[in-house]
């Protein structure tokens, strides 16, 4: 246990300590914030949020047809309220365009009712014109609820789409906005933790072997115990990384203010991304965190592998130049990004994190059974 | 002596042999994936044969009767086999009648090699009077409105952009004049070679041999450190002067991997695309345009194998900028991983200065001459850039202001290296 402990103190060291908040913080500033500062990201968009928060508030968990016509005559009233709005505008009714009906039917070939019409949009920012926009959207998606063509399907996919309608899970008040931003936030907040651990796993045993304290250690039973000894440092090195990340990221995630949708089914039609089991947005929240996970710990132990085999740093950080195309390219796609998608074979999920951790441990054994019976 | 057993060092060293076999593998796939375009793409051959590259009033002239005698004598067969005749070729592709012909098989495989090649034909024959509407309309200070209106440019940086635009705008005529933009050239909106080789590849080869140099440059400089050895060799006055050795070695290095790399890459790529006849045409043609329509509007007239040649010394001089970053680096950190960790910083850093800059201030349009940001866009070297960095030297400017001010650096802290307690 003291040799636990104190191995990872020197995996901490200060100076690694500040190297991991200066690549955190620049990943942080470059590819992260955007996410969170334009979240949702635009004029429609946040319409389109905001009508989603308000069918939540209303409606509950889903929107039966009952519900639907209630949610159509709140934008008829809308309509009626714009209409309002267009008469108390001079210049459009001026224009000749003082009901919504006129104003949506607009020609916009006409550079002056151009002007006009993004007067009302851009200029003014009307909320009610967007809010139409919107909620137009959202009763256009629940009116023709087959996402997909079905020829492009396979019969099982298609199965599992009419299974979706009929437990009505496809009703759900989702929004593929809450989706797409979190998918997208957990793909490069992945790539920063497998980053973070490459980082801290370089000089697990490349360190000793430079410093040539191995001659040492080797001499005793003890001291060639500690090869396993420090894979189990790098694990836990790794679990705290991973936990201090997604704390950090979770912490700031609750700024996009999404809570409400985590008890709702993401398979619903207001979302494009469709999942072979029911799952709530909480689930798969807590799905790409273990998979986050599992993937930290295939790449400690290939970590430890290539900083065990590496002769020096070169060497380690050349191995690992191919590793990180892959983990962070297709890895972060297929592993982390999008789990359980339709459009892919349901079992390739399991299967594939099964064969990674096999190998990768298999990888590691190889090299812990040279190490024990090493002459040095 | 000395510098032949630093060399050494490096070639020994199977993960850099092993990275850059691996990078050449992964550039040849990246061509095979694209190969396909390669038999549409060769039909441009026989036609720059038979007219000449030039789309003068002339060569339009015989680009036409060419296009209307293949037109016919596609007619004439076509008549003989069904009975149908074609305005354009295009008209042959029209779903409603094309997978029906298909499935009867009335033509043979050569023939509808013959009707494709008359389409690409016809295409390029569309284009010219497009692209000579687009040139003639073309007015790059809208560009630059629209560009400054798009990021929210203020004040003096506004007024910066506007000038160079005005510098700019001569040459456009010019380019006009000289008829640059209507040469034949591998049509940008059906193959977009230019984004391929100069997006793709060219972005490709930088960050491989980026990889390698920085990987080899930190090793070198810190060897004598890692093995212990620094105490023998930096004893004597000759020993510490090794730094300078090592600096060398790393450059010449670094010479021969970025110039193997580009070599053996674009070998590969024009064995697999012929560019024969094309070498001669100007960069900044019109057919080059893509399928975001903005024009390449080049800052001088220079011909493709040029530009070429141009955009590869820029690389390597590129890598020899970073072989000073990482030099002044290794001198300053003693481990080599903790080296390349922090130049990827500094590299994503140099990427996001820009953005904090206030969006009034020329600060904002300086801080884009950096060799991280220039590194980002081949496709656009020597070319008009987008509002940020079409300056007329701003590739000569950016390389020349680093290079001596890490070549400073550098010889600073060799100097300083010279009394250094170790």
């Amino acid at each position: 246990m003291r040799i636990l402990f104190n191995e990872i103190r020197k995996l901490f060291s200060v100076k690694i300590i500040c190297l991991l908040l200066l690549v955190s913080f620049i990943v942080y500033q470059q590819f992260i914030m955007f996410e969170f500062k334009y979240f949702p990201n635009g004029r429609p968009l946040l319409d389109d949020f905001r009508a989603t928060q308000k069918m939540l508030v209303d409606y509950g968990k889903s929107m039966d047809n009952e519900e639907f016509e209630d949610f159509k005559e709140i934008k008829e009233q809308r309509i009626a309220e714009a209409t309002e709005y267009l008469k108390s505008q001079k210049e459009m009714v001026a224009a000749g365009i003082d009901t919504y009906e006129e104003f949506s039917n607009m020609d916009l070939e006409n550079e002056k009712l151009a002007a006009l019409h993004s007067k009302i949009f851009f200029e003014d920012s009307v909320d009610i014109f967007w809010e139409i926009q919107a909620r137009d959207g959202i009763i256009d998606r629940y009116e023709h609820p087959e996402r997909f063509n079905e020829h492009e399907l396979t019969p099982k996919q298609n199965a599992r789409m009419d299974e979706l309608v009929e437990n009505g899970s496809t009703k759900a008040i989702f929004t593929d906005m809450v989706f797409d931003n979190y998918n997208c936030l957990i793909k490069y907040v992945a790539i920063l933790i497998f980053l973070n651990i490459m980082i801290i796993h370089m000089p697990l045993y490349i360190r000793d072997k430079r410093n040539h304290v191995q001659l040492l250690q080797y001499t005793s039973k003890t001291g060639r115990k500690l090869f396993s000894q420090k894979l189990l440092t790098g694990i836990s090195a790794a679990m705290i990384v991973i936990t201090a990340q997604l704390a950090f990221f979770f912490f700031m995630y609750r700024g996009n203010d999404t809570s409400m949708f985590f008890p709702l089914p993401i398979n619903s039609i207001f979302n494009f991304f469709v999942s072979w089991y029911d799952l709530t947005f909480f689930q798969y929240i807590v799905l790409t965190v273990i998979c986050i996970f599992l993937l930290g710990l295939a790449l400690v132990l290939v970590g430890a592998w290539v900083s065990s085999v590496a002769p020096n740093y070169m060497t380690s950080v050349g191995l690992h130049v191919p590793l990180a195309f892959l983990l962070f390219g297709s890895g972060t796609t297929y592993l982390v990004q999008n789990l359980t998608t339709i459009y892919l074979n349901p079992y390739l999920l399991p299967i594939s994190f099964v064969i990674i951790l096999i190998l990768s441990s298999l990888l590691f054994m190889w090299r812990y059974r040279r190490e024990k019976l090493k002459n040095i | 002596m000395i510098k032949r057993l630093e060399f050494k060092k490096i070639i020994s060293s199977p993960i850099i042999l092993g990275l850059f076999v691996l990078f050449l593998l992964f550039n040849c796939f990246l061509i095979y994936q694209q190969s396909n375009l390669r038999h549409d793409m060769k039909s441009l051959q026989p036609i720059v044969q038979e007219t000449g590259t030039l789309m003068d009033e002339e060569g339009r002239q015989k680009l036409q009767t060419s296009y209307e005698q293949d037109l016919n004598t596609w007619n004439k067969l076509t008549q003989s086999k069904t009975g149908d005749t074609y305005q354009t070729a295009a008209e042959f592709y029209k779903p409603e009648l094309y997978y029906s012909l298909i499935e009867s098989n009335i033509y043979s495989k050569e023939e509808l090699q013959d009707i494709n090649k008359l389409a690409i034909k016809e295409t390029y024959v569309n284009s010219i009077q497009e692209i000579e509407t687009k040139y003639n309309e073309l007015n790059v200070m809208e560009n630059a409105e629209e560009g400054i209106r798009l990021f929210g440019l203020k004040g003096a940086a506004a007024e910066k952009v506007r000038e160079q635009y005005a510098v700019l705008k001569p040459r456009v005529e010019e380019l006009v004049q000289n008829k640059e933009h209507l040469h034949l050239f591998f049509h940008g909106k059906m193959f977009g070679t230019h984004s391929f080789l100069f997006k793709t590849l060219f972005g490709f080869m930088l960050f491989q041999a980026m990889i390698l140099i920085v990987l080899f440059t930190a090793f070198i400089v810190n060897y004598e450190f890692e093995h212990r050895t620094a105490l023998v060799t930096y004893a004597t006055k000759r020993g510490r002067r090794l730094m300078w050795d090592k600096l060398l070695v790393s450059t010449f290095a670094s010479t021969l991997v970025t110039v193997a790399l580009l070599a053996i890459t674009l070998s590969v790529y024009f064995i697999v695309f012929d560019y024969s006849g094309l070498w001669n045409v100007p960069i900044s043609t019109g057919f080059l345009i893509e399928l975001n329509k903005i024009p390449f509007i080049s800052w001088w007239n220079v011909t493709f194998i040029q530009y070429l040649f141009m955009s590869c010394g820029l690389v390597v001089i590129c890598q020899i900028l970073f072989v000073l970053i990482t030099f002044c680096l290794s001198m300053l950190i003693r481990n080599s991983y903790i080296v390349f960790t922090l130049f990827g910083v500094i590299f994503l850093a140099g990427l996001y200065m820009p953005s904090i800059m206030p969006k009034d201030s020329t600060m904002l349009l300086y801080t884009h001459f950096s060799p991280f940001i220039l590194v980002m866009n081949v496709k656009k070297w020597w070319m008009e850039s987008g509002v940020f960095t079409t300056f007329k030297f701003y590739e000569v400017i950016t390389v020349t202001g680093w290079l001596i001010a890490l070549l400073l650096t550098a010889w600073f802290f060799i100097k300083r290296f010279a009394k250094e307690n170790i």
